[in-house]
């Protein structure tokens, strides 16, 4: 059953999501994209276009892990001590939270089968072990149960995911790009998990008729063809993709001088975001801002485009002010960068 | 069917009109149907409640389809049964993992239908959007992992009303077809005939103007989800492969707008004026009469160009007194953005509807779930018992429950919530209408108590607040220290806001849903010291007022001068308050208004 994925270039509008997407795939470590916004507005529809948009990667043959053949901190304990891993290229992962998906499942159990039958322990790894390397999207995000939060958040802090059952113990690595959408209304997110998301957008629907009508007309073509609707937008894809990879190798090499530094702090401090995540997010995101646009030093164009999407969820809510987080980050941008110009 | 039309009542031209899109919207869900379901799932939304009608509607559709399948889905189906899991007695009869489907993905290629959807609890609509999304549900549960196929049809009896839960918008949606029934009276349907349609077309084509046209009046009905615009194109289309057309005219437009979109709409963007700005309840349907007088010269309609087709033009297209009818749920629409009291659930292990229990360890005042445990350790006894047998004599025979085992029972509770009255009982208002205020709050705790709500009371007047009653449950005592208020003395309005504050932490402490009803006129003159001095005074409330909305409590400011104060609506913003004026004030849309600002 392979279903084809609606190219992710082929995307309408949604710029600021899909910049979002394309930046966490730049640099995993940005802690990745919380998208909240309207009903029909094509949240998942970008997610899934990004996984097929990613280039592919290297893993060890034979890993449960996907390990990469080189990084040896993060290698499971097979890998770790092998002395020679070969590798294949394989795609990123991109594993779907599904609702209702149990505990033992996430973290990974004993395999059932082996212990009716044989009456053997054997760890069977869960979804995270299939999301470690690459993205881990939980659809309506808001409706996630408390324990599940629980659990994401303590193996997306370590990247480490610790399994002890039945006398079985191991830990084996989950780096995950946690990808998370939903609706607003539905019900709110816990704050500690709100954090944990590297970069946030509020996702609307147009309200521009034309760009409604490209909308409609692209997802027809697509769902009347999709094989060579995909085909029609391979250069774009591609175009993409190299960006990406370009991007990547260059994103270790961007300079923040200390001016830029300072800039990032005084904003975190007039906005009063709680926590060192949101400037050290910042710092990231301008980096990756930076490399994307093919610089290799951050400027301050940089960091006042990423500082809503990377500050905008952080704010404490401000009674007298109901307007959108992102909106009351531009707010202060545009006073702290006036009052630098001036000085 | 003509001649019929001509003489009947208005009445009955309406309910014969929506009968007759009810059975059209059966004759393009059969040509759907035809097409394979899963190939392009139908989806339809039935607002009625049980009756014949609805029965005949059915009846009538299962014998257009007949080779099609029905599944009914159980009102508290869970989670195991919904999307499926292991099997747990298959699997240990035979040592290999056994799924079992849920009834999402037997349905696949046939039908669903859920009825009093309404009622479904919104993790159960959300297993079903999101296999309409995908096509397939994705299972990960106990220790295995599927993907069954599920492109099922869709059936859904939306049974609310006014008072009642809404549907959940999420799965409105999605659903392509959306038909009001309840108008519709039984004897309509005696004389009903079945539409004919011979040639069918396999397919039409829809040009961009026409896309244009559907996306533009969407938009002017204030539906901004893309998914709708997309679905009214499919029943444009459907309507014109029906009548034998390739080609989408403008008829088929007014169609799809009808069937797919109209039940959908949050407001009009040019409507008759008087009907929106309208917020009383809706008396009978009388007025308006002459908006349809050129109805019969709708029939040209269809020559009109594409760029005057607006509202305006639609309106007069539709049937006699459907627009009238679409008024009354608008308001409907529009509240469900807010989705009033739904909102926050809590888990408990006390009390409430059981939900499935999982595991955890057993702390005080928790149930073990009995059953759940042992089914949980069954699987590895094999291996517990080869780990043990050489230590303990005898061990075979008994089953190895371990601590990770336990499953700990959880019941679903909505929270309890606790409203505050604030009272201006100063002289300034007792001249007005304390007496007034005095009723509205009556009503509100009859309400309120219906639901079980907690309910406090608060007065000030002269120097201070005083709190009459703590927050209680008891209506009775209520009503006395309400009617036993007196009245007269200055307005200490800081004073009343603090001590309102004060318990509306604590109740938020306990876990409630708290919110604060104002009645005042906003004239404070009394500061929290108890001193006299307006400017001090106003200064002092408005403080209380921000440390409030600082907290995140819900207010709502019911102004009870004779003309609006600029005082009070002052007070209501810093408050982040919903500010009602007391002429404006009915005791059904303050409840209303109460209900909404939690």
């Amino acid at each position: 059953m392979t279903q084809v994925t609606y190219p992710f270039a082929a995307i309408v509008g949604q710029t600021e999501l899909k910049h979002a997407l394309v930046l966490s795939a730049v640099d995993a470590s940005l802690g990745g994209v919380l998208a909240l916004g309207d009903r029909g507005t094509g949240k998942t529809t970008a997610v899934r276009g990004l996984a097929a948009l990613l280039p592919k990667i290297e893993a060890a043959r034979d890993c449960r892990y996907q390990c990469s053949g080189t990084d040896e901190g993060v290698q499971c304990r097979e890998c770790a001590e092998k002395t020679e891993i070969k590798t294949h290229k394989i795609a990123v992962p991109v594993v779907d939270l599904p609702l209702g998906v149990t505990e033992d499942r996430v973290l990974g159990a004993l395999d059932i089968e082996q212990a009716l039958v044989n009456g053997e322990k054997r760890f069977e790894p869960g979804l995270l072990a299939d999301a470690n390397r690459g993205f881990l999207y939980i659809d309506e995000v808001n409706l996630l149960e408390d324990h599940l939060v629980d659990v994401l958040l303590d193996v997306a802090a370590s990247g480490w995911n610790v399994v002890e059952r039945e006398g079985l113990s191991l830990r084996h690595p989950a780096r995950f790009v946690l990808i998370g959408s939903g609706n607003p209304e539905e019900g709110d997110l816990r704050p500690q998990l709100l954090d944990r998301f590297g970069l946030s957008v509020d996702v609307t629907t147009p309200d521009d008729i034309s760009e409604r009508v490209e909308v409609i007309k692209r997802r027809d073509a697509f769902d009347k063809d999709p094989v060579n609707f995909t085909q029609d937008w391979k250069r774009e894809t591609t175009k993409l993709r190299n960006r990406i990879s370009r991007s990547r190798d260059l994103v270790s090499k961007v300079d923040v001088d200390d001016q830029m530094l300072a800039l990032i702090a005084e904003i975190c401090i007039a906005l009063g975001t709680d926590g060192l995540r949101g400037e050290l997010t910042l710092i990231k995101a301008s980096r990756a801002e930076a490399a994307w646009s093919g610089d290799i030093k951050v400027t301050e164009k940089h960091i006042s485009n990423m500082a809503p999407l990377a500050l905008g969820h952080r704010l404490r809510r401000n009674p007298l002010d109901d307007s959108r987080g992102s909106v009351r980050v531009e707010r202060i941008l545009d006073q702290v960068l006036a009052d630098r110009n001036v000085a | 069917m003509a001649q019929n039309t001509a003489n009947a009542t208005r009445e009955t031209s309406l309910e014969e009109a929506l009968w007759n899109d009810a059975c059209l919207t059966l004759e393009m869900i059969a040509l759907m149907v035809r097409n394979g379901i899963a190939n392009n799932p139908p989806s339809l939304r039935i607002k009625a409640h049980a009756g014949p009608v609805r029965e005949h509607l059915m009846q009538r559709f299962e014998e257009i389809v007949s080779k099609t399948v029905f599944h009914k889905m159980p009102v508290g189906i869970d989670e195991q049964r919904l999307i499926g899991g292991l099997d747990l007695s298959a699997t240990l009869a035979s040592g290999k993992r056994i799924a079992s489907k849920g009834l999402l993905a037997q349905c696949h290629d046939e039908m669903l239908v859920v009825p009093m959807a309404n009622l479904v609890p919104s993790e159960t609509i959300s297993q079903v959007t999101s296999a309409m999304d995908n096509g397939h549900v994705h299972v990960e549960r106990d220790g295995m992992s599927a993907r069954d196929q599920a492109a099922f049809g869709l059936i859904v009896f939306d049974e609310s009303d006014e008072v009642d839960q809404l549907l959940s918008e999420s799965l409105c949606d999605r659903i392509m077809f959306h038909l009001d029934l309840s108008p519709i009276s039984y004897r309509v349907l005696q004389h009903a005939v079945r539409p004919d349609f011979k040639q069918t077309a396999t397919s039409a084509i829809c040009d961009n103007t026409i896309i244009e046209e559907i996306c533009a009046l969407a938009l002017s009905m204030g539906i901004t989800s893309m998914r709708p615009v997309q679905q009214a194109i499919q029943v444009a289309i459907l309507n014109a492969r029906l009548n034998g057309r390739t080609k989408v005219l403008q008829e088929d437009v007014l169609t799809s707008i009808r069937l797919s979109l109209l039940q959908r709409a949050k407001y009009l963007t040019q409507p008759p004026a008087d009907e929106v700005l309208e917020e009383e309840p809706e008396p009978e349907h009388e007025k308006d009469e002459d908006n349809h007088q050129d109805q019969e010269q709708s029939a040209d309609l269809s020559q009109k160009p594409l760029e005057d087709m607006s509202i305006e033009a639609l309106a007069s297209e539709l049937p006699d007194g459907l627009l009238d009818q679409l008024v009354a749920t608008l308001s409907l629409n529009a509240k469900s953005m807010s989705q009033g009291r739904k909102g926050a659930r809590q888990y408990s292990h006390k009390r409430g509807r059981p939900v499935a229990s999982r595991r955890g360890t057993l702390r005080s005042g928790q149930s073990l779930d009995l059953i759940a445990t042992l089914r949980a350790a069954i699987p590895w006894q094999k291996m517990r018992r080869s780990q043990i047998e050489t230590t303990v004599e005898g061990s075979c025979d008994r089953i190895h429950v371990r601590p990770q085992d336990f499953h700990i029972r959880r019941y679903k509770e909505n929270t309890e919530t606790s409203t505050i009255f604030v009272v201006d009982a100063s002289g300034s208002t007792a001249l007005n209408r304390l007496a007034e205020a005095k009723g509205a709050i009556e009503s509100l705790l009859a309400e309120g108590y219906a639901r079980r709500d907690h309910v406090a009371l608060v007065s000030f007047r002269k120097r201070e607040a005083e709190v009459l009653l703590p927050p209680t449950r008891s209506l009775v005592r209520a009503k006395k220290s309400l009617s036993a208020l007196p009245g007269g003395g200055g307005t200490p309005l800081a004073s009343g806001l603090q001590s309102a504050f004060l318990i509306a932490s604590e109740e938020m402490r306990n876990g409630r849903m708290t919110s604060i009803v104002l009645l005042t006129d906003g004239s404070a003159n009394v500061a929290l010291d108890g001193t006299g001095g307006r400017a001090q005074a106003m200064s002092d409330a408005m403080k209380v007022s921000e440390m409030i909305a600082a907290n995140d409590i819900p207010c709502l400011l019911v102004d009870v001068s004779k003309l609006a104060s600029p005082k009070a609506r002052e007070i209501s913003q810093a408050l982040g308050a919903n500010y009602l004026p007391m002429p404006f004030v009915s005791s059904k849309n303050l409840s209303d208004a109460v209900r909404a600002s939690r």
